[in-house]
């Protein structure tokens, strides 16, 4: 048996005895039958409906918009007013806005402190907490938006999606669940139906990972039919050449908004900027261009000639790229470059050194234009694999010239011994 | 409202009824809440720890040793005698029995 009802059963006749309810001897097996057979069924249905909902939830949609979803079926099923999802930013140490049901711009504060607060809480016990008044919580700090929403009890259930990757930390995030009524009292059953959906949310989650790792290696697969294409039709050429050959062809596999090949000195003093996409009107690739190393902290601590001691959130440092999140905060740009970012409009630069036998000879950039934000870690996983890819053609090229060579010198040699 | 308690009681109560079998009224609201907040929290304890387990099961291992897993699984909790899987394989429009318990 599922549960032992009879035993539930035989507690609630000795409560029912206390209260002074009299009730038939005969009534119990009927009760008995009836639960199992109509109560439980139902529920069983119910809960099983909900949860697939949120299951089959399109995980082709953005994470943002997965978590708006879920937190409308579970606003719908347990009755509640709205919900809203925020999740643990470990770069900043906050909890940032996720998704908001019903949606509305001033109903959202951005960011809160994770010390403090509900949701910080939450995260950190990883258990629910309930709220029945909003008002006399001094936890929850921004009681103006709890005014203009118009409710005034809450559950905060945790949600924690595990980890996908080996190089990954699990998501920790928390789904708030409003409800109009002061001083509400939250049902054990209500806050296990919650904490239920919740859990199943990540399997949505690593759906979306696995068709996103689908997608990431059909495009490293083109990425090298491309360039076996290139280096098919033509021997001898430089990496410059089949970077500006490789970026238009790739720019419709993935997202290049604008990017920049340069090469790096012997002796890593000077850059050269080799390579430029796109080069449409207003492009500013000036190609040919000589810069110092050390006119710019940002080329001096990607050259590794000097160590990066900062923690701000505005860069981030790592051993195989830099990314410049925001050119305008970061302390890794001169206010020259700062100038430039502002006057294109950049709002994020990617760095990718290339390794060549273990010395830096190119590195690649990757500016984000207009509103984007920064590239994700699935899009800098498929530039880092581009920058080996042209790695592996640069040496394959070095390695085929020299086959065509051999036999010329042999040749020549053989002649003038003769 | 999780499930419409209401009208499920309202049925039983008929059936009661028509069955003869007295009940004060007094038990109704004391009967409701103790189904919710004692049968259905268990029995959602229950099942989900049994689908958790099925979940939880390591996909590390053989196909058929997640399906012999999950088919015990489900054994031991449906208080069941013994189990089977069988997979439709369409190049030989047949059943392939994967493993019985």
């Amino acid at each position: 048996m599922l549960i032992d009802i009879e035993n539930i059963i035989g507690a609630f006749k000795q409560e029912a005895w206390k209260n002074g309810i009299s009730v038939s001897n005969e009534l119990w097996p009927k009760l008995l039958g009836w639960i199992q057979e109509h109560i439980l069924s139902d529920f069983l249905t119910q809960i099983t409906r909900q949860v697939d909902e949120i299951v089959d939830i399109d995980p082709d949609l953005s994470e943002r918009k997965i978590f708006e979803m879920a937190s409308r079926y579970m606003v719908g099923f347990l009755g509640a007013h709205s919900a809203s999802v925020r999740i643990y930013d470990p770069q900043t140490g906050q909890m940032l806005s996720y998704g908001l049901f019903p949606y509305k711009e001033d109903e959202r504060e951005n960011v809160i402190p994770l010390d403090g607060s509900i949701a910080g809480e939450v995260i950190k016990s990883l258990k629910p907490v309930i709220v029945p008044d909003i008002f006399e919580d001094q936890r929850y700090q921004n009681k103006d938006i709890i005014y203009r929403k118009g409710v005034s009890s809450l559950m905060a259930i945790p949600l924690d999606i595990p980890r996908f990757y080996p190089r990954e930390r699990d998501t920790a995030g928390v789904i708030q669940i409003y409800y109009l009524e002061k001083g509400r009292t939250f049902t054990n059953l209500e806050i296990q139906v919650a904490n239920l959906m919740a859990k199943r949310l990540s399997f949505v989650i690593a759906r979306k990972k696995i068709l996103s790792m689908h997608k990431s290696n059909e495009k490293k697969e083109l990425i090298i039919q491309h360039i076996f294409r290139i280096l098919e039709k033509r021997g001898g050429i430089k990496m410059g050449e089949i970077f500006n050959r490789l970026m238009p062809d790739l720019s419709d596999i993935i997202n290049l908004q604008s990017c920049a090949l340069f090469s790096v000195s012997r002796n890593l003093e000077d850059i050269v900027l080799e390579a430029g996409y796109s080069e449409s009107e207003g492009s500013y690739h000036n190609i040919g261009v000589r810069f110092p190393v050390k006119s710019e902290p940002v080329f001096e601590i990607l050259l590794n000639l000097m160590d990066y001691t900062g923690d701000s959130i505005y860069e981030v440092v790592s051993q195989s790229y830099l990314l410049v999140v925001d050119p305008q905060r970061t302390e890794l740009m001169t206010e020259n470059l700062k100038h430039f970012a502002t006057l294109y409009n950049i709002n994020s630069i990617l760095y990718i050194p290339l390794y060549m036998d273990g010395e830096i000879t190119h590195f690649m950039t990757f500016d984000t234009l207009d509103q984007r934000q920064p590239y994700r870690d699935d899009e800098i996983d498929i530039f880092l694999f581009l920058g080996h890819e042209l790695i592996k053609a640069q040496k394959m090229k070095s390695y085929l010239n020299e086959v065509v060579r051999t036999p010329l010198i042999q040749l020549r040699t053989i002649l003038m011994d003769s | 409202m999780l499930i419409d308690m209401k009208n499920i009681i309202r049925a039983f109560k008929q059936e009661a009824w028509k069955d003869g079998i007295s009940v004060s009224n007094e038990l109704w609201p004391k009967l409701f809440e103790w189904i919710q907040e004692h049968i259905l929290s268990d029995f959602l304890t229950q099942v989900t720890k049994q689908v958790d387990e099925l979940v939880d099961i390591d996909p590390d291992l053989s196909e058929r040793e997640i399906f012999e897993r999950a088919t015990r699984y489900m054994v031991g909790f449906l208080d069941a005698h013994s189990a089977s899987v069988r997979i439709y394989d369409p190049q030989t429009d047949a059943f392939i029995r994967i493993i019985s318990l």
